[in-house]
């Protein structure tokens, strides 16, 4: 496979490419959903998909194409040149990486991932539902989804880049509701996703029914204002928009409020966020990025300072800064596994401390990181009067801003959970305002 | 290539009958799509993506199975038939109830999308030119816009359905999608607006400069909401404009309808024959509109579309269905089968969703409102099967004494659809179906929706 990508970038140059960047990844995938306590639907797919980039001066096309013939790797070949030379210049454009040294990262392939056969991911369904059952008759799966997946992923450029990889990823997401005489409660969902074999299926469904069971008997509440502990689901939420922020792209374009703030303060001292992307068995772990440069661990906040951006090649040379390998392709940038430090909390102590305030496991609605504006409906949530849980809420709204709640988190928790690519702790935001009945 | 499809297809299906299959569908997908994306002057990235693959479907022993593969061999069809038999086999004793299938009548059609001007035949030197030329009024309107982006999409596909109950249907067609972004910044406040425009059209909706037009309102009203401030929070009267009306209708209210989901549970579920929502209100989920994003002449399970009355004057009377899930509930199949692309088996999705005018002309409805807000375009949300919504507003302007006063930003919207649909008092007369969109239930299609001008009560969000 390596040969082809190496070919295409030859192709390229042959028809009047400066410059060329080529990425074939083949992945398979077997799924099986579930729906109303059975499996609904079963799906195996394999796909190839070859993406060129040409680059002719500082005019930048791409083309891709699933045929991989000789015929239609020349075909996409030439329409991304001809695309290059028909589109206009980018004067920003500064050229692709060059080769560089690429860290080792553990645990990001599991051939037992790669080998497993559709009845064992079936096998895997088949638990997800019968745990749910035996842990309560109040509890349905309404939702869910157990995926194996894996893929190779081979890059080339001009410059001389060619490489390889191969990664793994199983991932299950159990949704649940309870019902009981007549009510119906908030939906609970609950996932992992690992890059090894190495899945708790069945601890994935106790949880989820249990979160589930926990809603039940949900009241109203007055608006008010006051402490919001955000569970770890609603935590990896904040922390994906603030990736944005950070996101370098975001940066140079004028989007995100934190340009021009690298060394300012931006949140409490107890907050420090990294980019890693180098973590064993990190969901965004691998030993380069989508343009070809190594992946690295990279500090973003350090104790509420604002330390760096995450760049490409192309993002990096327009902010006068170093790539720091979160090419999501040569023109985009993406978080690789963020990593936030624990604090200090257990939970049961953050909710000790909450004169009045809310906990809330899930968030439906949006964090804006342009505005920081924070606005939605408290799913599985519940009232907090007096250190204590007590009782579960009826969705309410919570509005607030993200830049302020950064600097209002007044507790963070010991305990971190893996949501994906995130890796937080839970938080409490002082002084958020819940809007009830 | 559509002959040679169908050539393997067939043979494909043979297969499947032969290794067990009580019932085998094969389909095939072809698609070349253009994207130009620029921004602040500059094509930023461009690209030509081109797209095909099988995707085979099979039913053993009540259960399903659904394989795809995009290299497009006999061989590498016939593997994937293999592994769809494989799966509905060993997943079968994990079903709870064994999968039925409506009946239907196998049609045979080979259907053309008419457009004005055809994609594949315009140059991408023109593409682009356009493009920049909407750049251009963005970035000319007001030195206050910082940033900005056009973003354009086209394609132009063949889609082909061959069944073992003898249908074979080939539909061919052309979609068009502009995306159209700005910030505005001054005193570093950000101000961001977006609209897009699009459906089964052809490169006329460039050419009649309906981009430029959108340029124009998207720049207007980033600036004009650089200085607007955010309104207090409670349930307010609200006109809600066409936009987030479709928004509303589609994410709240359409998916609660939708069989797959009604089965499990939703608000709607046993409520046929029940009045959900104020008698004024009808909705119809629409496969026929030419133009409109989510064109459907048949569904991807090969059934011809029809029109869907989910709700008239008030009562629910229909859901959209599968075959699987028609057949499950004792209904009749709408074909409502849709699947993002020939790698994903086809569910339960809306096609055009829209609600039906009344006799209100919209300035009359400001006009005859004491106080409240009228709240104009949106940027995404979400909602849940319970009914229950949340969507962020582009822009309000509060009404006092039937004139309208100064303009809000950050505002979102919530509550019950159901609720809110029970609560309006008043339909508008300008039907608007033109809102496209790709709706991301599992699997990202393209739709489309509407509606007129409505006034009910909302949950207003804001400080």
């Amino acid at each position: 496979m390596l040969d082809i990508v190496e070919k295409a970038i030859k192709e390229a140059l042959k028809e009047g490419a400066t410059e060329a960047h080529a990425t074939l990844r083949r992945s398979r995938v077997c799924e099986v959903e579930l729906e109303s306590d059975s499996i609904s639907r079963t799906r195996w797919s394999s796909s190839r998909i070859l993406t060129i980039y040409a680059i002719v001066g500082k005019r930048i096309a791409r083309s891709s194409t699933r045929d991989l013939s000789e015929r239609g790797i020349r075909k996409a070949v030439t329409s991304a040149v001809k695309m290059a030379r028909v589109s206009t210049e980018n004067p920003l454009w500064s050229g692709l990486p060059h080769p560089k040294p690429y860290p080792d990262v553990e645990d990001i392939y599991d051939s037992r991932i790669e080998s497993l056969d559709v009845s064992e991911v079936v096998e895997m369904a088949k638990v997800a539902l019968q745990e749910v059952k035996e842990y309560d008759i109040r509890v349905l799966v309404m939702q869910g989804r157990v995926s194996a997946g894996s893929s190779e992923i081979y890059i080339a450029n001009s410059n001389g880049i060619l490489t390889s990889d191969k990664r793994t990823s199983l991932s299950a997401i159990v949704v649940t509701v309870a019902k009981e005489a007549g009510e119906i409660g908030s939906f609970a969902h609950e996932y992992q996703v690992s890059r090894k074999l190495d899945i708790d299926v069945g601890e994935i469904s106790r949880k989820a029914a249990r979160k589930a069971l926990e809603s039940l008997g949900a009241k109203s509440i007055r608006s008010f204002r006051g402490s919001v502990i955000f569970d770890f689901e609603v935590s990896s939420l904040i922390f994906a928009s603030l990736a944005q922020a950070y996101n370098g792209d975001n940066v140079w374009k004028g989007s995100s409020p934190f340009k021009n703030k690298l060394g300012d303060k931006v949140a409490v001292e107890g907050l420090t966020v990294e980019d890693n992307g180098i973590m064993p068995s990190g969901i965004a772990s691998s030993k380069f990025d989508g343009e070809g440069s190594p992946r690295q661990r990279t500090l973003i906040i350090e104790h509420g300072i604002l330390k760096n951006f995450i760049n490409n090649t192309y993002t990096a040379n327009i902010l006068e800064m170093e790539p720091t390998g979160n090419a999501a392709t040569i023109l985009s940038v993406s978080p690789a596994n963020t990593v936030v430090k624990p604090g200090t909390y257990k939970l049961d102590e953050m909710v000790e401390e909450v004169k009045r305030g809310l906990l809330v496991r899930r968030f439906s609605g949006i964090i804006k990181f342009q505005d920081g504006i924070v606005s939605g409906v408290a799913k599985q949530s519940f009232l907090i009067e007096r250190g204590e849980i007590v009782h579960p809420v009826k969705e309410c709204m919570i509005s607030g801003n993200l830049y302020e709640m950064l600097n209002n988190i007044s507790a963070i928790s010991k305990d971190v959970e893996v949501k994906g690519i995130f890796v937080v702790p839970a938080l409490r935001v002082e002084n958020i305002s819940i809007v009830g009945k | 290539m559509a002959l040679e499809f169908l050539d393997i297809a067939g043979r494909a299906i043979e297969e499947a009958l032969k290794l067990g299959a009580e019932y085998a569908d094969v389909r095939f997908e072809q698609r070349i799509a253009t994207q130009i994306s620029v921004r602040r002057g500059y094509v930023e990235s461009s690209g030509i993506d081109s797209v095909r693959g099988f995707g085979t479907r099979v039913l053993v022993d009540g259960s399903w199975g659904f394989s795809s593969v995009n290299e497009t061999t006999k061989e590498a069809v016939f593997e994937a038939v293999r592994n769809a038999i494989k799966l509905a086999k060993t997943s079968s004793p994990v079903r709870s109830k064994r999968v039925k299938l409506a009946d239907v009548e196998a049609c045979r059609d080979h259907v053309v999308a008419k457009v004005g001007v055809k994609l594949d035949e315009v140059s991408i030197e023109e593409k682009v030119k356009e493009v920049l030329e909407a750049d251009k009024v963005l970035r000319s309107y007001s030195p206050l816009i910082k940033d900005n982006r056009v973003i354009y999409n086209d394609q132009t596909f063949l889609k082909a359905f061959i069944s073992s109950e003898g249908a074979n249907i080939i539909i061919e067609g052309y979609r068009i999608y502009v995306r159209v972004y700005a910030n505005a910044e001054e005193a570093g406040v950000l101000s961001p607006a977006y609209e897009s425009i699009g459906g089964v059209k052809g490169f006329e909706v460039l050419k009649q400069g309906e981009h430029l037009k959108v340029a124009e309102r998207v720049a207007e009203r980033a600036v004009k909401l650089l200085r607007a401030r955010v309104p207090k929070g409670g349930i307010a009267t609200v006109i809600l404009d066409n936009k987030i009306l479709a928004l509303i209708v589609h994410e709240a209210f359409g998916h609660t309808a939708e069989a797959d989901l009604v089965l499990t549970g939703t608000v709607l579920t046993n409520k046929v024959g029940q009045k959900v929502v104020s008698e004024l209100i009808t909705i119809v989920d629409d496969p026929e509109p030419m133009n409109a994003n989510g064109w459907t002449p048949y569904d991807d399970e090969g059934v011809k579309a029809r029109k869907v009355f989910i709700v008239e004057n008030g009562i629910l009377k229909e859901y959209m269905q599968t075959r699987e899930t028609a057949a499950a509930m004792g209904m009749k199949p709408t074909g409502n089968a849709r699947a993002q692309s020939y790698a994903h088996p086809p569910i339960v999705r809306m096609r055009n969703t829209y609600m039906l005018p009344r006799d209100w002309k919209p300035e009359e409805i400001i006009k005859e409102t004491k106080e409240g807000y009228y709240l104009k375009g949106a940027m995404g949300g979400q909602a849940d099967a319970n009914g229950e919504f949340m969507f962020s507003v582009q822009e309000a302007w509060r009404i006092e004494k039937g004139e309208l006063k100064e303009p809000y930003k950050g505002v979102t919207v919530s509550g019950n659809a159901l609720n809110v649909l029970s609560s309006v008092d008043a339909v508008g007369n300008d039907l608007v179906i033109g809102f496209p969109g790709t709706c991301g239930k599992f699997q990202a299609v393209p739709v489309d929706g509407g509606g007129p001008h409505i006034r009910c009560k909302i949950r207003i969000g804001g400080r």
